[in-house]
């Protein structure tokens, strides 16, 4: 049975996605000049003064020039879903042709901007290893018919855990690392100003601001509403966001590597933030912003396996030469049996584990620093796919030289 | 096995004018750094505007400063040497080994199946001294053997390719 081509154009809506701000800057601009024009009134001083008609004209002019270039770049925007393939074509000056081949495809989101809520449209992620397609805005109605599409499975959702909003606010406030940090970023945007009294002196806050706004507030309205969802075999999204909504789907087998990481205070309700490293991704995405260790353990069985779970526990310890190294030797472990790697870190303000299946370690490396070649430690780093690597640091010559022996051996190709 | 000071690594013959010349580029960083530190707390201090008073505190004694660092590196230069001769990198069964580092040494191990591209590549201050780097990528960055001459950096390319070549997964 052949389906019809799946196939339409973009939503009107879509070229203001990147040129509303343009066009804000420019009418404000214009705007700004209101003192240096005058119109239709020739009695002002120090004024250029210009007719009605002129006026009119420019104004016209202007807004269908604007309005003849969204029109023909939203007529350009066009996609279709034929067969196997999905092709994307945009650009009024740059013709964008591109074409996606639907086995490569690993996972499709759906993803609602504030504004596009306002609207009624959403953008949709096509991921592929290595790149991702995004068409914005669809509206919501097409972009559901090109995901059922698309992923051609019958998707039975099976929701894994959801965040409460109070457990999400307390966890929020005893990040006790975070909200330092953030209350010293705003100490040195404020400093200047209570040392010199000065009031321009607070224009270090901006440079401040966006940072601070990214580390407390923006971090309570984007984990808000978090859930955990399987839709398929090794298949599990997230979904969250208070205003915009967003979605993200990590596949089993694309997992690289998983972090536990436990801020200090979280230790008494016993929380984890969940992470997951993706091959091909750079930084680790969430997977869940806050949660009960048996929830998180829970995860880690259904993304690696139940082995990987038993790996989560008893660490070896760091030799007692590591304390001559580091303040934090404590918190130091590793344990490699079973083809999985798991290592404990510890910082001022948490506690680590990460964990990651031998077989998908890249490269194996052995680091010394000056300082570490006097008290005879070494560090072990095993690269992942995309870049993040998982270290066993301050391990003793002889230690780390087995470890990167047995590493190299878990990781070799069968 | 994987240990730091294996000795089946083929040195790099190169290595010493590789290891001059990052001591003379962390000398003059380390030099500049310091340099302008103390300039501008002097012009903290004393509140100086003109670039004459900014520097009038250097005296022509101070340029035996110069010889700190010398001293540090005729007291330090075993370590120095041992840093250059540790330098190396030797082709395995199934993986290659490579050695690099003079403060901070590292040993890495890559499997030939997991390479992804192998360049050559050589900068001007490399070309004035005949030398060559031959980068190696994997899904999870890039090694490098670092200053060799340039001839052994294309053997090393061909023999490298062709081992990754022969040693692929099927997909």
């Amino acid at each position: 049975m052949t389906l019809s081509p799946l196939q339409g154009r973009l939503h009107p809506a879509t070229p203001l996605r990147r040129s509303w701000a343009v066009l804000a800057a420019l009418a404000g601009l214009a705007y700004q000049q209101h003192n240096l024009f005058s119109v239709g009134t020739s009695d002002a001083r120090n004024k250029i003064d210009v007719p009605l008609w002129v006026a009119c004209t420019a104004v016209t002019v202007v807004v269908v020039v604007v309005l003849s270039l969204f029109i023909a770049s939203w007529r350009l925007s066009h996609y279709s879903l034929d067969g196997d393939e999905l092709e994307y074509r945009s650009g009024l000056l740059f013709k964008v042709r591109r074409h996606c081949e639907l086995h490569h495809v690993q996972s499709v989101d759906i993803g609602q901007p504030f504004f596009g809520r306002l609207l009624g449209v959403c953008t949709l992620r096509v991921v592929m290893s290595g790149t991702t397609m995004t068409l914005s805005y669809l509206t919501l109605n097409q972009a559901r018919a090109l995901k059922a599409r698309i992923l051609a499975e019958d998707t039975a959702d099976e929701r894994l855990h959801q965040v409460r909003t109070a457990d999400l606010v307390v966890a929020l406030l005893l990040d006790l690392g975070t909200n330092l940090k953030s209350l010293l970023l705003v100490g040195i945007g404020v400093g200047p100003y209570v040392l010199s009294g000065e009031l321009f002196t607070l224009s270090t806050l901006v440079a401040c601001v966006p940072k601070v706004w990214k580390l407390t507030g923006r971090r309570l309205f984007t984990y808000s509403r978090w859930s955990v969802t399987r839709i398929a075999e090794g298949s599990y999204r997230t979904d969250h966001g208070l205003f915009d909504t967003q979605q993200y789907t990590y596949r089993a087998s694309r997992v690289a590597s998983i972090e536990l990481h436990q801020p200090v205070l979280w230790r008494r309700f016993n929380w984890v933030e969940v992470r997951v490293a993706v091959a091909g991704a750079g930084k680790p995405g969430v997977l869940l912003p806050v949660c009960p260790r048996t929830v998180a353990e829970k995860l880690v069985l259904h993304l690696l396996g139940a082995d990987a779970v038993a790996h989560l526990h008893a660490p070896i310890p760091a030799p007692g030469k590591a304390r001559r190294a580091t303040p934090f030797h404590r918190a130091l472990g590793y344990r490699l049996g079973n083809g999985y790697f798991a290592t404990w870190r510890g910082y001022f303000f948490r506690n680590s584990i990460t964990i990651c299946p031998a077989a998908r370690i890249q490269t194996v490396s052995v680091r010394q620093g000056p300082w570490q070649r006097r008290l005879g430690l070494a560090n072990v780093h095993a690269h992942m796919a995309g870049g993040n690597r998982v270290s066993a640091v301050h391990r003793t010559s002889a230690e780390s030289t087995d470890l990167a022996q047995r590493l190299h051996q878990a990781s070799a190709l069968h | 096995m994987i240990v730091l000071t294996d000795n089946r690594c083929t040195d790099v013959p190169r290595g010493r004018i590789t290891a001059a010349l990052q001591i003379l580029g962390m000398s003059a960083l380390i030099g500049a750094t310091a340099a302008t530190g103390t300039t501008l707390i002097h012009t903290l201090l004393s509140k100086a505007r003109t670039w004459h008073e900014m520097v009038s505190w250097w005296h022509p004694a101070l340029s035996f400063l110069v010889l700190v660092p010398v001293v540090l590196y005729a007291w330090r230069w075993d370590r120095i040497r041992a840093g250059w001769r540790f330098r190396g990198y030797h082709l395995g069964d199934e993986e290659l080994y490579i050695r690099a580092g003079l403060l901070y040494r590292r040993f890495t191990v890559l499997a030939y199946a997991r390479i992804q591209e192998v360049n050559v590549v050589s900068g001007p201050i490399q070309r004035r001294y005949d030398l060559a780097t031959v980068t190696i990528s994997s899904a999870a960055g890039r090694i490098a053997i670092a200053d060799v001459d340039p001839q052994t950096a294309y053997e090393l390319r061909d023999r490298l390719t062709d081992l990754a070549r022969k040693r692929r997964l099927p997909v």
